[in-house]
């Protein structure tokens, strides 16, 4: 029938995308170690009228062939890993990592995920959790009569017991990292879990290999630009409504089209 | 019927396939590094000019106009598409696997199932082997390719790096650098959806080793001005109003009047 309904369609469609997007990253601008995420989109395909090279007349061709676009697919939703801002928080079980890596938690499945989220507390049992309970990997149990807890830069947990003078050490924070961190798959809840495009996780120590260091005390705040995010919702909007302009066109002429005959 | 009514459907259907057009680039005002798509419409001249380079003519005689006459059903129509290269905006997204081109007439080379491409979409990303792709996971090719059939590979730690002429560094290392290729002929480019070109051969393309080609962290984004697709709309949609206008007074007055005249016969 007519082609630019469809086309704006896509057009529409692809600017909600955009919107729901930025959406959930602003509702996300204080959520710790959340990573923002990206549309991105492309142009669909081509129908072509004309082949180029098509003869135009017994010694010309025509040199570029006419082809209409079919309109716009959405193509990814990218997470973007940069740094967030770190957050003094004086809890001694809080943990930043400045630069890569990501902490591993055990689900409750037994999988291992992976989160940027280092604001750890204790069960009952002194094993360091994470707020829903699940427990970090390696385990590390801190004892009953301990008065002070302390992580250093580069993941060792050590503890000062009461009536003791000197720390004892009760356990190395292990760091997991991806050749493509945006290949994880997120499972909400701060958690990603690996994929095949992610690749394997690559352990090591915090500070080492391209790891980041870990910082105790301070989390690390989610990476949304309030900025950014309003002009991408701008924009959204009003390519939103760039969209159903060209669709109301595409109507207004069909109208014109079908008063030919009154 | 008068010849010119078909002229006028001409024109109609021309318009549609102008509107066909802006739509797709109001569809793509937010798509990363998408050029305009714009039409010329043929004049009669222009066809006419084809059809007199078929028979040799001379200008102003009688042949002339008479064979003006004979190829006299004038209907506009869509004779040439091209694409507006023109350099986008530069958004700056903080992520050092987005790439922005500086030259509106320099593309990066990809592999695709279908063949190697260009595009001027510069948001990559890792595979999980370390090589840079597209997000489609197609791989993005180095100025050595051709030499040695190998992609580029980011280390485990994922520290990537390049310099505005194309190098692509991990930490102090030089691993290797893009090819950043131009067209010698840039209008024999084609788009083919998903923000890819096809061209003909590698014969017609150079490759650019010019210093400042390459901006880290910036992505380009559609070239479209919505003001200007704008008045297009509102254009074709007049332009239709008017043609339906002739159409009618065509059909109904002169013709009914016509009719009715000759036809009605004094008692």
């Amino acid at each position: 029938m007519i082609r630019s309904l469809y086309t704006a369609a896509t057009g529409m469609i692809a600017q909600q995308t955009q919107i729901d997007t930025t959406t959930n990253n602003i509702s996300n601008v204080n959520t710790i170690g959340y990573k923002k995420q990206r549309a991105e989109f492309a142009d669909l395909m081509y129908q072509t009228m004309t082949y180029a090279g098509t003869s135009t007349s017994g010694t010309s061709s025509s040199p570029t062939g006419i082809e209409i676009g079919l309109g716009v697919r959405p193509t990814a939703i990218a997470k973007q890993f940069t740094q967030g801002n770190f957050k003094e928080t004086g809890n001694s079980l809080d943990m930043a990592i400045t630069g890569n890596g990501f902490f591993q938690i055990e689900l409750p499945d037994g999988t291992t995920g992976y989160t940027r989220n280092g604001s750890f507390k204790l069960d009952g049992d002194g094993n360091i959790v994470n707020s829903d309970g699940y427990q970090l990997i390696p385990n590390i149990v801190i004892p009953e009569d301990a008065t002070e807890v302390n992580i250093s830069v580069d993941g060792i947990v050590s503890v000062l017991q009461s009536g003791q003078t000197a720390t004892t050490e009760i356990g190395q924070i292990e760091l997991a990292n991806f050749i493509n961190p945006a290949g994880l798959h997120s499972l909400g809840d701060n958690n990603y879990i690996n994929t095949t495009a992610s690749g394997d996780p690559i352990l090591d120590t915090p500070g080492l290999n391209g790891l980041g260091q870990v910082r105790q005390q301070f989390v690390e705040m989610s990476n949304v630009e309030l900025v950014d995010e309003m002009t991408d919702l701008i924009i959204g909007q009003r390519a939103y409504e760039a969209n159903s302009k060209a669709i109301t066109t595409s109507d207004e002429m069909l109208q014109t089209v079908n008063a030919l005959k009154s | 019927m008068q010849s010119s009514y078909y002229s006028v459907t001409g024109a109609m259907v021309t318009q549609f396939n102008k509107l066909d057009l802006i739509s797709n680039n109001l569809a793509n005002l937010n798509t990363t590094a998408f050029k305009r798509d714009d039409v010329v419409v043929g004049d009669f001249k222009r066809i006419f000019q084809e059809y007199k380079d078929e028979m040799p003519i001379k200008d102003n005689t009688k042949e002339a106009s008479k064979f003006m006459n004979a190829v006299g059903v004038r209907v506009p129509q869509v004779v040439e598409e091209y694409v507006k290269y023109q350099q986008g905006g530069i958004k700056r997204t903080g992520n050092a696997l987005d790439l922005a081109l500086k030259r509106e007439d320099a593309f990066f080379m990809v592999e695709t199932p279908n063949g190697i491409r260009l595009t001027q979409n510069g948001a990559f990303t890792l595979n999980s082997e370390g090589v840079l792709t597209t997000k489609e996971g197609y791989p993005v090719l180095p100025a050595t390719y051709f030499q040695n059939q190998q992609y580029i590979t980011i280390p485990d730690d994922g520290e990537f790096r390049v310099d505005k002429a194309g190098g692509v560094y991990n930490r102090e290392d030089q691993i290797g650098n893009l090819m950043i290729v131009q067209s010698d002929d840039i209008k024999s480019l084609l788009k083919e959806g998903a923000s890819f070109y096809t061209f003909k051969s590698t014969d017609e393309l150079t490759q650019l080793e010019d210093g400042n080609l390459i901006e880290q962290g910036f992505l380009e984004t559609s070239n479209i001005n919505p003001v200007t697709e704008m008045v297009g709309l509102i254009e074709t949609n007049r332009m239709v109003e008017i043609y339906q206008k002739v159409m009618k007074s065509h059909m109904n007055d002169l013709n009914s009047e016509a009719i009715s005249k000759l036809a009605s016969t004094k008692a």
